[in-house]
């Protein structure tokens, strides 16, 4: 029965990757293979960032406070683990759409939620690895202990063991609070930015004030030698995760022991749980005196806009790009005349330079566009529902085109904040700032239609949850795959060739045109697409 | 009203639905009955213009499907055999959004919106989202979006699915009413008793072909309904 099931939930997340099953096998494991090369392609690019990070904190290491290193990776490796799981882990755990189905079987609460937990497991290892994996191989290059090797190794799977423990308490936390608040889906993104600003603000004191660690670390030390508590408890764990004998062996048993005792206790209350989440406080419906009205596209478009913001995975896994607009935006405030300095030296002292930035924020602002991934899962996420769209008398073009405009407005207000804030912080001519912000518009434009055609030609329309379209889909991470590399092929080219034979503004227009003309054929593409995306066969 | 000419639709190997003709004219509820898979969903999909047929044609008012999709579209209303519709929207953001996508004037949706919610007693629960309602409920609120756009011809599938005796009476009378102002209803069943009493015509289905079909009388003759499905199913 366990085997059967936890086959069912693998199974789901192939389906989830490689989208339906109506393909041949041959293209599936065409599909498969290019998508382990693609996937392989994206976690060396993050892991990559995290190893530049383990190499300057590998100073710890050498000033013999190999602890300090590992508590500072490993808290990082568990953060992003926690943030990137926990919506998910809500999801999954008790809004899977076959929950009923499968509590309806003579199939035992716990083994239901086991195989839940596993396919949770994997998905924090995913982001726990991103981080541990180059942690360990810096940590391995100074030459421990065999042992002390292969322990720090084996402790990344025991610190998924945490990290799933907390995403699971996490989820709970939020099923309990899922039904009692209004406006949960903005709050729950309010608290999700708090979080993740906090890791950023984290991340650059980290990045900033390696010294001043160095001597936290020894404060610790010297602390812990005369009074333990938890100081003691915070070199344990780094110790543990270097994999230092007796502390090793009792942070394995802590991680194993809190995902099994979290496990069983979701077990018990695994149904009544499920049963929170549904339903909420009835709402008196009082006859409105005026009825608003609205034309097709408006309708659909308001229609999109409410699946995105009733629900908070989705705003938070798809508006990525928004919500690093917003901590710019804060960025901005602290650091607004520190930008206006380097800007005025740039310009009297390295024009060079001032280009290459000025291209660099035009490809900064493709990115940042292209973290708002709507387009892709919302054509998936119309599998249940899509027979409305076949029965109604319009034309599915009007749909997915209504889609691909919320990505454009959301990312476009996003793109406008920044290139219009970094372009008046800097001082920029107002030519320079204009050919900017349209190159940067120029951008949202091209990535919002390549998402939308990601996720007509790659559609899942047999999901069991809708986080699976939203975060693990294909369409999603080839939609991520092409955010980061059209805009780092753009400044690539202009860093390596075009600089020589061209001003940065030249270029900037040359790469506008280009986008342009991308994008348009794009969009006709879309257009023919978009006639039969939701057509049965 | 709807000419079902030599329709076709075959999945694989497997001819779902095989030469099927059928006219059903204003004022007419015509029932189609046959087994599970017998092809009467796969023949109201291809009505309606959610699946292509692979032969035939389908005709509503005089407009073909395969080349006027959204001309047909305008004089219909599906109803589907399970009402997946959009959980994030309360009730009355449904109705309004579909009201809006046949361009329903203002005044008229206000009406029909608390003339049928109030018929279904649904007014109350207007406020809350889709996803608190039961699949009753769900069927109910699609019912309402069906009749707003005042079709010409309305298709549903095992309508009666999920209804509470006092809704599944309403329905009744509603296909009735719609019927007797020169609307026609196709719509699929395995409730024969219902069918016997309610339609004018009836067609019988088994693996995608034609049984019998015509009046009520001309296909049960002195027998019950059952008992006719039973001899030919």
């Amino acid at each position: 029965m366990f085997k059967a099931l936890l086959k069912k939930q693998l199974r789901e997340i192939g389906i989830t990757f490689l989208g339906g099953s109506k393909r041949s096998k041959r293209k599936m494991s065409l599909t498969g293979a290019g998508l382990i090369i693609f996937a392989i392609f994206m976690a060396l690019c993050f892991a990559g960032l995290f190893f530049m990070l383990a190499t300057q904190m590998e100073a710890f290491i050498d000033m013999g406070f190999t602890w300090m290193y590992f508590v500072m990776m490993g808290g990082i490796a568990l953060f992003l683990a926690v943030i990137g799981s926990a919506f998910t882990t809500f999801n999954s755990m008790f809004l899977a759409k076959d929950n009923d189905l499968l509590l309806s079987m003579p199939i035992p609460t716990g083994t239901i939620v086991s195989v839940r937990v596993i396919a949770v497991w994997i998905s924090t290892l995913i982001y726990l690895a991103l981080v541990m994996v180059p942690t360990v191989i810096v940590y391995i290059g100074h030459g421990p202990g065999a042992l002390e090797a292969v322990l720090s190794v084996l402790m990344i799977i025991f610190l998924n063991c945490l990290a799933t423990a907390i995403s699971l308490l996490l989820g709970w936390l939020i099923s309990l609070i899922y039904s009692r608040i209004k406006n949960k889906s903005y709050i729950m993104v309010l608290v999700a930015i708090a979080f993740i600003g906090a890791y950023y603000y984290f991340y650059f004191k980290i990045m900033n004030n390696i010294s001043e660690l160095a001597a936290v670390a020894v404060g610790f030390a010297e602390n812990t030698a005369k009074e333990g508590g938890i100081a003691a408890l915070v070199i344990g764990f780094g110790n543990g995760l270097a994999g230092n004998g007796l502390p090793t062996l009792i942070l394995m048993v802590i991680c194993a022991g809190l995902l099994a005792l979290i496990l069983a206790l979701m077990a018990r209350t695994f149904i009544g749980s499920m049963t929170k989440v549904r339903g909420e406080k009835k709402k008196e419906y009082v006859r409105s005196t005026k009825v608003k009205t609205s034309g097709v596209a408006m309708a659909i478009l308001k229609k999109e806009t409410k699946a995105f913001t009733s629900n908070a995975g989705y705003m938070l896994n798809s508006g990525m790009g928004c919500i690093l607009t917003v901590l710019f935006a804060v960025f901005l405030v602290i650091k607004g005349k520190e930008i206006t300095v380097i800007m005025n030296f740039l310009s009297t002292e390295n024009l060079e330079l001032l280009g290459l930035v000025k291209v660099g924020i035009v490809t900064a602002a493709s990115i940042i566009s292209g973290m708002t991934i709507v387009a892709a899962p919302a054509i998936s996420l119309e599998a249940k529902t899509k027979w409305l769209y076949q029965s109604l008398p319009i034309d599915t073009v009007t749909v997915v085109r209504q889609k691909r405009n919320l990505q454009l407005i959301l990312s476009g207000v996003s793109v406008l904040v920044m290139t219009g804030a970094i372009c008046f912080l800097g001082g920029f001519p107002i030519i320079d700032s204009l050919l900017i912000i349209v190159a940067g518009l120029l951008g949202a434009y091209l990535q919002a239609n390549m998402h939308l055609f990601i996720g007509m030609v790659k559609p899942n329309f047999s999901w069991t949850n809708e986080m699976q379209v939203v975060k693990q889909s294909l369409a999603v991470l080839l939609s991520m795959g092409f955010s980061f590399i059209y805009p780092i092929a753009c400044i690539g080219i202009y860093y390596f060739f075009a600089h020589e034979v061209m001003s940065a503004l030249v270029y900037i227009v040359v790469l506008s045109v280009i986008t342009l003309i991308f994008a348009l054929l794009l969009e006709m593409a879309n257009t023919k697409k978009g006639r039969t995306i939701y057509q049965e066969q | 009203m709807l000419r079902i000419e030599h329709l076709t639709k075959v999945y694989g190997d497997k001819r779902a639905v095989d030469d099927l003709t059928l006219h059903i004219q204003p004022g007419e509820i015509y029932g189609f009955i046959g087994h599970n898979g017998a092809g009467k969903t796969t023949t109201l999909k291809c009505c309606v213009g959610i699946l292509k047929s692979d032969g035939g044609e389908v005709y509503i008012d005089g407009k073909s499907i395969k080349t006027d999709p959204i001309g047909c579209k305008k004089e219909i209303a599906y109803i589907p055999d399970n009402p997946d519709i959009y959980d994030y929207m309360t009730g009355i953001q449904y109705l309004n959004f579909i009201a809006d996508m046949f361009q329903v004037p203002a005044a008229e949706r206000d009406a029909k919106i608390h003339s049928f919610a109030d018929k279904f007693g649904l007014t109350g629960n207007l406020a809350q989202r889709v996803s608190d309602y039961s699949h009753g409920m769900k069927q109910k609120l699609v019912l309402i979006s069906a009749f707003m756009h005042s079709p010409r011809l309305i298709i549903m599938d095992e309508p009666f699915v999920g209804l509470d005796p006092a809704a599944a009476f309403e329905v009744k009378e509603m296909m009735k009413e719609f019927c007797a102002q020169g609307g026609a209803v196709f719509f699929s069943t395995h409730v024969l008793e219902v069918a016997e009493k309610l339609c004018h015509k009836v067609a019988i289905i088994k693996d995608g072909k034609l049984i019998k079909a015509g009046t009520m009388e001309e296909v049960k003759g002195d027998e019950t309904l059952e008992d006719v499905f039973m001899e030919n199913v």
